[in-house]
């Protein structure tokens, strides 16, 4: 049995709209509203994603500097040992995390554009 | 309806039920639900092509509805013939251009397959959402097709002129 040029075809074309479906539904997550940031398990600051900030969040000699740029949330600096949080890197969609064990801290992405009117109404 | 014919039916339905039944015993190794091998697409092929389309929809349908009974629920079948059902019909498009070999017709139904299941599944469960499987679930299909196109056409050469 041979293959045909019609198989190839076919083949690699079926591969292809798979691959660009993949890409774009990557692409069109819902991105977040807002980085919330817990510590010691309390809500301690909410940051909107759509504009540029940068806060210290310090607990006796704990730090971590969270900032919010073009709609992502990273920590950038850390006193803490293992500086996990720093590594983890940006994150900008819904369920995202960011943790930094040693100072039971937490950074993590709530609200896409379908549930927080404010963001779609401002 | 010949004696020979009531007797191909049977023995080609069969078979689909056991491979339907051989498939249901592989583990799933895949987090996405509906990734499976499409082994009865084996003898649907080979119905396909030394039979004819309409002999291989009514062994396809009844295969089906048996297997759903057997080895599935209500639901497990209503997939399967959505499956069954864009599969056939593309396979026999394709094999009627004579262009495809019967790997290239396989591929086809691998993926028609997955997206049938997929739109019963969204429709049922209405969760658009379910779409995000069609990626994957068209990648799995390719890959299924092509093992059971070449499988297909093995025996497709061999058999032809005995059934």
């Amino acid at each position: 049995m041979k293959l045909k040029k019609a198989d190839i075809v076919l083949v690699l074309a079926l591969l292809l709209v798979a691959a660009a479906a993949g890409i774009f539904m990557l692409a069109a997550r819902d991105a977040g509203a807002e980085a919330v940031v817990v510590q010691n398990g309390k809500e301690i600051l909410r940051m909107p994603l759509n504009e540029d900030t940068e806060e210290v969040i310090t607990r006796g000699e704990d730090s971590n500097t969270v900032v919010i740029k073009d709609g992502t949330a990273r920590v950038t600096e850390a006193n803490c040992p293992d500086k996990v949080c720093v590594h983890t890197g940006e994150i900008r969609y819904e369920g995202q995390t960011i943790v930094c064990l040693p100072h039971k801290l937490v950074v993590k992405i709530e609200g896409g554009d379908n549930q927080d009117v404010d963001a779609v109404a401002q | 309806m010949t004696t020979k014919r009531i007797a191909r039916y049977g023995l080609l339905i069969a078979l689909a039920l056991i491979l339907s039944y051989v498939e249901s015993l592989l583990p799933v190794f895949v987090a996405v639900p509906g990734v499976k091998m499409g082994l009865p697409n084996i003898v649907i092929m080979f119905a396909l092509y030394s039979l004819g389309v309409k002999d291989a929809a009514i062994i396809s349908l009844i295969r089906v509805v048996l297997a759903g009974a057997l080895f599935g629920s209500v639901f497990s079948m209503l997939y399967s013939a959505a499956g069954a059902v864009l599969s056939l019909a593309v396979m026999a498009v394709l094999l009627k251009t004579k262009r495809f070999s019967p790997v290239g017709v396989s591929v086809a139904g691998g993926v028609a397959h997955n997206a049938g299941q997929i739109i019963v599944a969204i429709l049922v469960t209405e969760t658009a959402q379910l779409i995000y499987y069609l990626p994957v679930l068209c990648i799995s299909g390719i890959a299924a097709g092509v093992l059971i196109g070449v499988v297909s056409g093995i025996i497709i050469n061999r058999l032809q002129k005995q059934i």
